[in-house]
């Protein structure tokens, strides 16, 4: 055991895995929708090098692929019996994706939230998140629009 | 002649253990002129100016020193934190390897390197050489902190809290037990009790920036304007996520059955919103200047 600890770890260039903050990827999620939310999670992931989140996101890119799935088919009346009479439908389905956005940061900071505390307790600085999320946010929402498309075009 | 140098450097180190770092520092240039190759004071040269914020100065000195006496131990674990400040992590990995090769026993050394491995986010890794420091230094401060950085990590409450204690039964008046303390504190969000033990921490520290700005955070946190942030302070951006599910729901439930309070109640949400950006920097600010920083 002992020996096991006293192997290097690190590789000889400077050290430069900071995470994006869950802040900004927050509002990632919650103004970029659920694809945008992927994408800049698995720049955290990437960072990590943690192959083993891509099960969790592959996970999430199905559930917004059927997400939109019943958008288009209109099954998102099935949630009908759980709000009939008592709540503005239109304004929960408007905000589903949005709500799948914010569920995927709180998986994706599950998966990443002992590193998180760590740099919280380590004063550790978090890169520039600005052009990453933009980035993220933009090819984010071209992906949703053609995944949209194929889907509309399919059924 | 030996016993001057031995004098000198005593009285150094002491000089450095109560934080006179002018004292020592002038103490220092003297006996240096007389001793200009001595390896214990070259390495009081370079702490002097580490704890003096002087890291530049403090490297090359440690260049120095490590060239002509490249076994210096006390050089050679101020140069790995020195590595580690410049964010060279994996030079400052090689040099607590070489420390633990020759120092297998060290519980000290196994800490330090855990602590280097929790910043370098191998964390199983750390909390494993945290056990191992802490099996070989039972009583060790470092070892303690390092174990218990470990549990506040892995969001081990109850584990944190024995550790806590047993650090605070252990080493109750030092510095970095209070700084535990209070992380633990503000977890919690016990913030005014974290505040209490940080004025205590600026008390003992009177010159300390860091302490001081702990002391203006925790009161921006824990003053009475705040309270209505205090979960969103308290669980983070959980809290506004679940804030943003709460007023969907609520908003949808006021377009199906009152509709004629939805515009009040907009209002009231937004407004809360617009307090939660606005109000906090402000009075953050306001704290700092009064504070003079």
């Amino acid at each position: 055991m002992q020996d096991n600890l006293l192997v290097p770890s690190l590789s000889n260039k400077r050290h430069n895995v900071g995470l994006y903050s869950v802040r900004s990827s927050f509002l990632v999620a919650f103004f970029g929708g659920p694809i945008a939310q992927i994408l800049y999670s698995t720049l955290n992931s990437y960072r990590l090098k943690r192959p083993q989140d891509s099960l969790f996101y592959l996970g999430a890119i199905v559930l917004s692929c059927l997400l939109f799935y019943f958008q288009i088919e209109g099954g998102l009346a099935v949630l009908t019996p759980l709000v009939d009479g008592l709540l503005d439908e239109n304004h929960i389905t408007r905000n589903l994706p949005r709500l799948l956005a914010l569920l995927i940061w709180g998986g994706a900071y599950l998966l990443h939230r002992n590193f998180h505390r760590s740099a919280q307790l380590f004063n550790m600085p978090a890169p520039n998140p600005w052009i990453p999320a933009l980035l993220c946010m933009g090819v984010g929402y071209l992906l949703s629009t053609v995944i949209f498309s194929a889907l509309a075009k399919a059924l | 002649m030996e016993m001057d140098a031995q004098d000198s450097k005593h009285q150094i180190a002491l000089l450095i253990e109560r934080q006179r770092y002018a004292q020592a520092a002038s103490l220092l240039s003297d006996t240096l002129a007389k001793y200009p190759d001595d390896a214990d004071l070259l390495y009081s040269t370079a702490l002097i100016d580490y704890l003096m914020r002087r890291k530049e100065a403090a490297y090359e000195t440690l260049r120095h020193l490590l060239t002509r006496t490249p076994t210096h131990v006390n050089g050679r674990s101020l140069m790995a934190q020195l590595h580690e400040d410049r964010n060279e992590l994996a030079s400052a990995e090689a040099l607590w390897l070489e420390l633990l090769k020759e120092y297998p026993e060290s519980g000290w050394l196994y800490a330090k390197y855990a602590m280097l491995m929790y910043r370098a986010f191998h964390i199983a890794k750390a909390r494993a050489l945290a056990k191992e420091a802490l099996r070989l230094a039972p009583e060790s401060e470092d070892a303690l902190i390092a174990h218990l950085l470990g549990q506040l990590i892995a969001g081990d409450r109850a584990a944190e809290k024995d550790s806590l204690a047993e650090l605070i039964r252990k080493h109750p008046e030092n510095l970095a037990t209070m700084h535990m303390l209070v992380t633990h504190l503000s977890q919690q969000g016990k913030y005014v009790a974290a505040k209490r033990i940080a004025i205590e921490i600026l008390r003992l520290q009177p010159d300390s920036r860091e302490a001081l700005t702990l002391v203006v955070e925790l009161e921006h946190v824990s003053h009475w304007s705040m309270l209505p942030l205090w979960p969103l302070n308290r669980w983070g951006w959980a809290a506004s996520g679940g804030l943003w599910l709460a007023c969907l729901i609520a908003l949808a439930f006021l377009r199906k059955q009152a509709p004629d309070i939805l515009d009040m109640a907009t209002t009231c949400i937004l407004s809360y919103v617009a307090y939660s950006w606005i109000y906090p920097p402000i009075l953050k600010r306001w704290l700092m200047r009064r504070a003079g920083l």
